[in-house]
């Protein structure tokens, strides 16, 4: 079995500690790639255990290998097809018992070179709970380090130990779990039957198919008749083996196998932890806290007002440096433009950088400071734990809109990007449940609206600016989920897949984590103002400028010609002119865009942008323009990525026709609707 | 037997049989929770559930709750 040199695969469940112990690793040496035949993101970094530098992949957080989740099945798959050199599976040294499933699993599926890191043993200590290590290490065979790699303890000894392990030639390490007399000669008796079935025993170890056959596993024995003659042949060899066993074992196969691992693992612990997790100290502070927090009459106000806290922060934090990133814009243009005047540069590249790339991307990048407070406040709400509780506390509340407790984290991502939010769906097993909470999920107002909504409410509604904004974040809620129970009774009937989760205990989020988190995420804003961002104000400063002659961005220009003829379409909602029409236009490309292409157009040396903003549009029609903003279309990287997940050209053309109509509509009606009570 | 969703808080009761399909099981099976296993209610406000399993918390949905059948500890149940 060739294993894949310099690659080291890092699992373990949720919770365990699995990125702090990949960042310990890889430190800032990371990067953001996608999985081999699912085009999803992949985090991987780089690190130098010994004298080689080797790659350190982060599989998502699993229980178990069933790919039951489209996660389990990425991680699966990797371990079974790209052969790591090592899988590091990351313990929670606290509850060693349950995370110890995993790599029991692991060693049943034959991967052969493990390296358990035992982590968190600080809180394992807490607990009262003594780990011997070196004993667990004996018996599995398989090294095992402790760490705590939130303080750094461990680290070392744990980049020591992966040093060895990656140049030592190992055979299969065999997995020492047994499952008595009748049952170990029933697996041999069905591997003698499963070797001759040449396409499953040559991707799967014979013990491990033998297994799954015996509990069951309707994807193993699926496969069987899988154009192969030798299938029924196996699967009546099973059937009489089935029987016999649980006749002997008087009750059910598959529980039996499954309490057999338990029972083993149970066994390691009263050998090797000083103490068991004990009843007695079950009214943690966690479950104090929990008491209050997913309180059946507390808990949604609760997750409202963390909410409301959230997007304050964003605005009274981001704002004061926003505007200190807006004045040095202005600064910057006026600047640049003097020096190439001074330099005698021609009077097209003085408008092109001060007009079209200082007025386009700086008017958007001026919002990175609120969408970074944005992001920050998120991860700490995912780090604290409390994300999880959300999705309890909202479990009924969704259930209700037809969806699934567990779409309440995707949907609480997107208000920071819909990308994060819609690959959140992952951990969602059910299809139905996935692809609705994804249609959905641009509803969800993303950051890059934020900077539409702060120009336009600050310039026409300035003494009411949080309540506009915040009723644009309402809006896209209350439509997600009037839109989600449509969809639901027209598309995805049936229940939701039922909701389990794990609740981990509360944590004082880490600076280095909380920063580290916020950062991945938010940077990609600032990539997108340098890649599409500027591509798209370059092209629309060109179109404004030409063809040769006619005045910068002015209607016979080429952008002027396009907006008038795109014009008459948003007339109805009020705002049917050329520039809000063509904004909304080049929006597609990112909704930053829309403020970057007006700031584009309307770019003035004297005049801040909200002012000339505030020439052009009434309160009426600024909100109607901020209600289409919300609603229109995913911005192309969404229409990517919900091509991506769902997999389907037709729910992806469902999610882009459904949104444009929609926000069409209501524009006009919020138009409309204002003109008739006299408030236009 | 009885579905866990009528149990009370603080509780300490066995799982007994879980209905559902062979992929919810197996997802329990790997959080801890299989017939046979020992677990405490951590929380019950009459919606979804908090349990103690092997020390870890787990939420368990209302209609999930109602699909898990336990019963008290000590009650013979092996056929």
């Amino acid at each position: 079995m060739g294993n894949e040199k310099g690659i080291i695969a890092l699992a373990g469940n949720p919770n365990s500690g699995k990125t702090t112990v990949f960042n310990a690793l890889t430190g800032a040496r990371q990067k953001v790639g996608n999985w081999p035949g699912v085009t999803v993101e992949r985090k991987e970094g780089k690190a130098k255990p010994g004298n080689t530098e080797v790659t350190v992949v982060d599989l998502p957080g699993i229980y178990s290998l069933t790919a039951n989740s489209i996660d389990e099945r990425i991680a699966r798959d990797f371990l079974l097809k790209e052969r790591p050199s090592i899988v590091a599976v990351v313990l929670d040294a606290s509850n060693l018992e349950r995370n110890l499933y995993l790599p029991l699993q692991l060693m049943e599926l034959g991967v052969s070179r493990l390296v358990l890191i035992c982590n968190m043993m600080d809180q394992a200590r807490t607990k009262g709970m003594e780990i011997d290590t070196e004993g667990l290490s004996r018996v599995l065979g398989v090294p095992v380090v402790p760490t705590v790699a939130n303080k750094g303890v461990g680290i070392e000894r744990l980049r020591n130990v992966l040093a060895v392990e990656v140049v030592r030639e190992k055979d299969l390490s065999s997995c020492p779990l047994r499952y008595g007399e009748p049952v170990e000669e029933a697996i041999n008796e069905l591997e003698e039957a499963i070797k001759k079935h040449k396409t499953l025993s040559q991707r799967y170890p014979l013990r491990w198919l033998a297994l799954k056959l015996l509990e069951g596993d309707q994807e193993y024995l699926a496969r069987l008749e899988e154009g192969n003659p030798t299938g029924g042949e196996i699967r009546a060899r099973l059937t009489t083996l089935r029987d016999k066993l649980e006749n002997e074992i008087r009750y059910d196969l598959e529980t039996a196998l499954v309490e057999r691992r338990y029972g083993y693992l149970k066994g390691l612990m009263s050998k090797f932890a000083r103490k068991k997790w004990d009843w007695a100290e079950r009214l943690s502070v966690s479950d104090k806290i929990d008491s209050v927090i997913t309180n059946r009459f507390l808990g949604l106000p609760i997750f409202l007002l963390l909410m409301w806290i959230t997007f304050k922060l964003t605005f009274s934090f981001g704002g004061p440096i926003a505007d200190l990133i807006d004045g040095f814009f202005g600064y910057l243009g006026g600047h640049a433009a003097a020096l190439i005047a001074s330099a005698h540069g021609p009077a097209w590249l003085v408008s092109l950088i001060s007009d079209g790339i200082i007025g386009g991307v700086g008017s958007v990048l001026v919002f990175f400071p609120n969408i970074f407070v944005l992001f920050l406040a998120i991860a700490v709400l995912e780090d604290s734990g409390y994300m999880a509780r959300g999705a309890f506390v909202m479990d009924r509340f969704m259930h209700a809109m037809g969806l699934h407790g567990k779409s309440f984290i995707p949907m609480v991502l997107g208000f920071g990007c819909n990308i994060p939010g819609i690959m959140a769906t992952r951990t969602m097993e059910n299809e139905k449940d996935r692809i609705l909470t994804i249609l959905v999920n641009p509803l969800m107002s993303c950051s890059a609206r934020l900077p539409i909504y702060i120009l336009f409410a600050g310039a026409l509604f300035a003494h009411h600016q949080g309540t506009i904004i915040f009723s644009m974040y309402m809006l896209g809620v209350v439509l997600a989920i009037v839109l989600a129970r449509i969809f639901k009774t027209l598309f995805f009937k049936g229940e939701p897949a039922p909701l389990v989760m794990e609740l981990p205990p509360y944590r004082l989020p880490t600076w280095k984590g909380v920063f580290l988190l916020a950062w991945q995420r938010s940077s990609i804003f600032v990539k997108k103002a340098g890649t599409i961002i500027f591509a798209a104000v370059v092209l629309v400063w060109f179109l404004a400028h030409f063809p040769a002659g006619v005045g910068y961005a002015s209607q016979q220009s080429l952008i002027g010609k396009l907006g008038t003829i795109l014009a008459p379409i948003m007339k109805p909602a009020g705002f049917g002119f050329w520039q809000a029409a063509v904004a909304l236009f080049f929006g597609i490309l990112a909704k930053e865009v829309v403020v970057g292409t007006l700031g584009t157009l309307y770019s003035t040396q004297e005049e801040k942008l909200g002012a000339v903003i505030a020439q052009h549009f009434t309160p009426l029609t600024a909100y109607a323009f901020m209600v289409m903003t919300l609603i229109y279309i995913p911005c192309i990287a969404s229409i990517g990525i919900i091509k991506r997940e769902t997999n389907s050209w037709k729910w992806t053309g469902f999610a882009v026709g459904y949104s444009l109509v929609l926000g069409w509509v209501l524009a006009v009606l919020v138009y409309q609707g204002g003109r008739l009570l006299g408030l236009g | 037997m009885r579905p866990l969703a009528l149990c009370q808080q603080g509780e300490r009761v066995m799982v007994r049989v879980i209905a559902g399909g062979m992929g919810v099981r197996r997802r329990l099976e790997s959080m801890g929770l299989y017939p046979g296993e020992e677990v405490e209610v951590v929380s019950a406000q009459g919606g979804p559930i908090i349990l103690n399993v092997k020390g870890c918390r787990l939420g368990i949905g209302c209609g999930m709750a109602h699909k898990i059948m336990v019963s008290n500890n000590g009650e013979k149940w092996r056929k």
